[in-house]
């Protein structure tokens, strides 16, 4: 199946939804954002670690150092409040949005 | 596990950003292992699944650079929020601390706002009076002014007035100068004519003043060389911005607009710049070139050529570095050159005279100056109270604090971020202080401008940028040092001891801080408390010298005829005239006419002589001649001692020539005798001999303070020769307030005769104002910083002796239950706190004895170390010491020994 690039801004509100499920590392994201898109977000792996470190950087997410379950060393994000009401307005934003367009694209020809 | 957040705190000192690339690659390092072993499960090959790991991530070598940069700068922007995290912390930490004794807060910041408030206050005077160089004025440092000296019988006089030939000589002959120009002082003129006239302050300048201080127009353009050509010049004017606002609401049409100042109409051609003074510190509404300036030059018809008139000061514009003593001899010599020429005699080099050039804006202190620098001083010494204070409270409460401190130290706090929070607290209360004592500035300085600064230029709002810049640098200041001393003092690390001691285990040295923080107070305290005395004992003997006149009733008027050409005949007419319509307005007990007033503007000295006596015995002055009408005495107030006062027959013509003389002398020419009905000599030894019908009680001339009453004699204004003599009409009003009488009598001198300019009405009290000034001055403001001293010191003692008290109150119930009296255990605490205060109390007095010599010149007639007032102040310090003292003795009387056994 064809990758489809992503929109631009897009991949921050994704990072934060997988986040709200509760601490993850970074491969644990990319994995959590590849089962529930079959793969169709093209989304490069370095990029996801960008989205991570600006995320970091506006206090949306906070990082610490902790151990996966077979004992590796991993760093572990997890949502701020700051983060969660972000994601609470980009989600209504985003639905809005896409119901604007939806009903645009699906509504039937007149004259 | 520890929530991030909380981690982050402690984390401080790690957060490197070299720490955080090497971080991403032990990041990116896991995301591949965890692809590739992703991949494997699924069945790919060891290498193939590592390179589709490697493409997966990204264009390899530059995804890791650009999240190496990327996480860098992350490290930096969370290091700078985690500061400020650590801030808010501390903030919200000290404003919880502080919130929880509200009433120490309230205490501290009122000390603060007291003492910071106090000090920005006199800050802004003292920038005005002192520092602040005057406004647009460029390089002010090569602007010079020049000043006479002479010898005069052993003593030096100086002077700054110059003659126009003198200022012409300078200005032609001396190479040194780059620019020099001429300026008579600010002094009041005639704005309009009749009934519209109003007084403003006009300054008469060369047509190179402007040039000289380097300043530009607001609008329009200044005065220049060309308008100031002999004969006459131009009649232009430049209008101050204050006068620019209110004559004509601050419009451009002022601009070519004519003004009347006494015979001439002088055409507007510009606008100074706002706050704009030239040199000096008054405010000038006008200023009009010399040679267009007919009718308000201070000389005679020609004030060109004069060489006896000096009317004028001289400043001049110097090359950076010039050397001062060889322009000094240059102009010196050009002086004398100028004035044998000029004068044909040679007295200039008889009694040494020589310029010397000084900085253009005074240095010389004036009195208000001098007493405006000393209580700088003093509000400084106010400042100290304060920061002793607060420090004094603060440290009270990190010693009650010391439980939770010694908690927090061995949690494991750092000692560092603890003072930092301790000082976070200080300096929060000392910038809440910061803003309430620039409400206080607001208010003061409105206070001492209005009542004590006179008419002194002040165009600006008391708050401004440097006066804001002062307070939040004190502010600060004082926020840091009251808050270190108890912060270090407070979290000492031995301190945790007194986890195991209790909280009886009160360190010795700590209340020796303490003692002496409150020994500086009560020092302080005197020192401040003995100046209001002394200041205030000044003002009162001020305020009880027989003037000899009643100079809280009278009004006097004068108005400047001569500039609008009127004669002196014409003079005299006029102000028969207006005598008697000021006489019958309601609210007037009497108006009289004479050609000086005392307190006034002029005086003028004469020779006397007696028949049949070859000299008189040496005075230092000769007497003064005052022409007066009938009614003068009774009307001023001065007492007649001896036979009479004038009659209306003495100032018929033909009448035979009297005179009145005052007590001072009758006194050198005829102690011990009476000197009514003899006879002496005015003027000149042909003149006819005057009879003395009257002895007059001795009146001041032109000063509260004086040495020795001056000789003084009264002749018939009627027989008044010499067309100099000026006129003034003087008002006494049936009841005791002169100010209500100001406007009617101006009115009256206005409008009686049309064509005259502004009349120049005030009560004569007013004329006195200048010179009580100082005292009142020094009186109010100390009495003012004294007070807020004592009041701060007392707090100070008594928050301190409350403290130990309760410190002790354990101690106290084992002595009572010893069998110690309520009076002893009083004895003991009230002990405690006046040892404390006389320390303080003997420290201050010395020092104020020391110091002394600094006042005694701003004093009148008061001892720098007048006993009643030291024992005054002294009894009142010990007084209010044993107050502050005897209400927690009370308290520890109340120990109750059985709470102090049972604790055992």
């Amino acid at each position: 199946m064809q990758r489809m690039p992503l929109v631009r801004g897009t991949l921050d509100v994704l990072v934060l939804r997988a986040l709200n499920w509760g601490p993850m590392h970074g491969f644990e994201i990319t994995t959590w954002l590849e089962e529930r898109s079959a793969g169709t977000l093209g989304v490069e792996d370095g990029a996801l670690y960008h989205a991570l470190v600006r995320l970091e950087e506006r206090g949306s997410i906070e990082a610490e150092w902790g151990e996966t379950e077979n004992g590796r060393r991993a760093r572990y994000y997890k949502l701020t409040a700051t983060g969660r009401a972000y994601l609470r307005a980009e989600t209504a934003r985003w639905l809005e949005y896409a119901s604007a367009v939806t009903g645009i694209l699906t509504s039937p020809r007149s004259a | 596990m520890l929530r991030p957040r909380v981690r982050r705190l402690f984390r401080l000192a790690v957060r490197r950003p070299e720490r955080a690339a090497a971080e991403m690659d032990d990041e990116i390092r896991f995301h591949i292992d965890m692809r590739v072993a992703q991949l494997v499960a699924r069945g790919w090959g060891r290498d193939a699944a590592t390179a589709e790991a490697r493409r997966l991530f990204g264009p390899f070598p530059e995804m890791r650079r650009s999240l190496h940069a990327a996480a860098r700068r992350r490290e930096e922007i969370l290091t700078m929020s985690d500061k400020l995290d650590a801030l808010r912390h501390d903030t919200s930490y000290a404003l919880r601390q502080t919130m929880r004794a509200p009433g120490l807060a309230v205490a501290v910041i009122a000390t603060f706002a007291l003492g910071i408030g106090a000090n920005a206050t006199m800050f802004g005077i003292i920038d005005r009076l002192l520092l602040r160089p005057p406004a647009h004025v460029r390089a002010p440092e090569e602007l010079l002014r020049l000043e006479l000296r002479r010898k005069w019988q052993g003593e030096e006089f100086t002077s700054s007035g110059f003659s126009y030939p003198v200022y012409a000589d300078f200005r032609d002959r001396i190479s040194g100068f780059t620019s020099i120009a001429m300026q008579t002082y600010p002094s009041p003129i005639s704005l309009g004519l009749g009934p519209e006239a109003r007084k403003i302050n006009g300054v008469i300048i060369s047509g190179t003043y402007f040039g000289t201080l380097g300043t530009s127009a607001a609008l329009g353009r200044l005065i220049q060389a060309t308008d100031d050509i002999p004969p006459d010049g131009s009649p232009v004017a430049v209008i101050g911005y204050g006068l620019w606002q209110r004559e004509f609401g601050g419009s451009r049409d002022a601009i070519g607009k004519t003004i009347a100042l006494a015979k001439r109409r002088y055409t507007i051609v510009g606008v100074t710049q706002k706050g704009f003074v030239g040199t000096g510190s008054e405010p000038v509404d006008v200023w009009v070139p010399v040679t267009a300036a007919e009718g308000l030059r201070f000389a005679g018809s020609n004030w060109a050529t004069d060489r006896t008139s000096t009317w004028l000061t001289v400043i001049g514009r110097v090359k950076p570095g010039t050397n001062a003593s060889a322009l000094e001899a240059q102009i010196t010599s050009t002086y004398r050159a100028g004035e044998l020429a000029g004068r044909g005699k040679d007295d200039s080099t008889a009694h040494g005279q020589v310029v010397s050039v000084l900085p253009a804006r005074q240095k010389k202190l004036s009195p208000e100056r001098r007493v405006a620098a000393l209580l700088g001083g003093v509000s400084v010494l106010v400042l100290l109270i304060a920061c002793a204070n607060v420090a004094n409270l603060l440290l009270v409460r990190a010693f009650s604090r010391r439980r939770e401190i010694a908690v927090r130290l061995a949690l494991g706090i750092s000692r560092a971020r603890l003072v930092r929070q301790l000082v976070t607290e200080s300096v929060m209360l000392a910038v809440a202080g910061g803003l309430a004592a620039l409400a206080l500035v607001h208010w003061g300085s409105a206070l001492v401008q209005n009542v004590l600064l006179g008419d002194f230029a002040w165009p600006e709002a008391p708050i401004d940028g440097r006066v804001l810049a002062f307070t939040a640098l004190a502010t600060i200041a004082v926020g840091l040092v009251t808050g270190l001393v108890p912060a270090l003092q407070g979290s000492d690390p031995h301190l945790a001891r007194t986890l195991r001691e209790g909280t009886r285990g009160s360190g010795l040295s700590r209340s020796r801080t303490r003692a002496a923080l409150l020994l500086v107070q009560a020092a302080v305290s005197v020192i401040l408390l003995i100046g209001t005395g002394l200041f205030v004992r000044s003002l009162r003997n001020v305020h009880s010298v027989k003037l000899g006149v009643d100079v809280n009733r009278l009004v006097i008027a004068t108005i400047d005829l001569r500039s609008v050409g009127i004669d002196s005949t014409a003079a005299d007419e006029y102000f028969d005239r207006i005598r008697d319509a000021a006489a019958k307005l309601p609210g007037v007990a009497a108006a009289t006419v004479a050609d000086a007033s005392p307190f006034g503007e002029w005086s003028m000295g004469t020779d006397i002589s007696v028949p049949g006596r070859d000299s008189l015995p040496r005075q230092d002055a000769s007497p003064n001649e005052s022409f007066v009408q009938p009614n003068y005495f009774s009307t001023v107030g001065t007492r007649i001692v001896a036979g009479r006062a004038f009659g209306d027959a003495d100032a018929n013509t033909g009448a035979a020539p009297v005179v009145i003389v005052n007590e001072a002398i009758a006194r050198w020419l005829w102690p011990g005798e009476s000197a009514v009905g003899r006879c002496i000599r005015i003027g000149k030894k042909t003149d006819p001999c005057a009879e003395i019908v009257g002895v007059a009680r001795n009146t001041h001339r032109s000063n509260i303070v004086q040495d020795k009453d001056p000789l003084q004699l009264y002749v018939p204004l009627a027989h008044v020769t010499s067309t100099a003599r000026a006129r003034v009409l003087i008002v006494r009003p049936t009841g005791s307030k002169p100010d209500a009488l100001v406007e009617p009598v101006r009115r009256v001198m206005q409008t009686t005769v049309a064509g005259v300019p502004f009349a120049n009405v005030r009560p004569m009290r007013a004329s006195l104002n200048d010179e009580m000034r100082p005292w009142e001055l020094g009186a109010t403001m100390f009495a003012a910083f004294g007070v807020i001293a004592l009041v701060l010191s007392s707090l100070g003692l008594y928050s301190v002796v409350a403290y130990t008290v309760a410190q002790r109150m354990h101690e106290m119930g084992v002595r009572a239950a010893l069998g110690a009296q309520a009076a002893d255990i009083r004895r003991l605490v009230l002990a405690q706190g006046l040892r404390i205060a006389a320390l303080g109390v003997g420290g201050g007095t010395i020092i104020a004895l020391v110091s002394g010599r600094l006042v005694a010149p701003m004093l009148y007639q008061t001892s720098p170390k007048d006993p009643i007032v030291f024992a005054t102040v002294i009894g009142l310090l010990l007084t209010v010491a044993t107050i502050a003292s005897l209400v927690p003795a009370r308290r520890a009387v109340q120990a109750d020994p059985l709470v102090a056994l049972r604790a055992e």
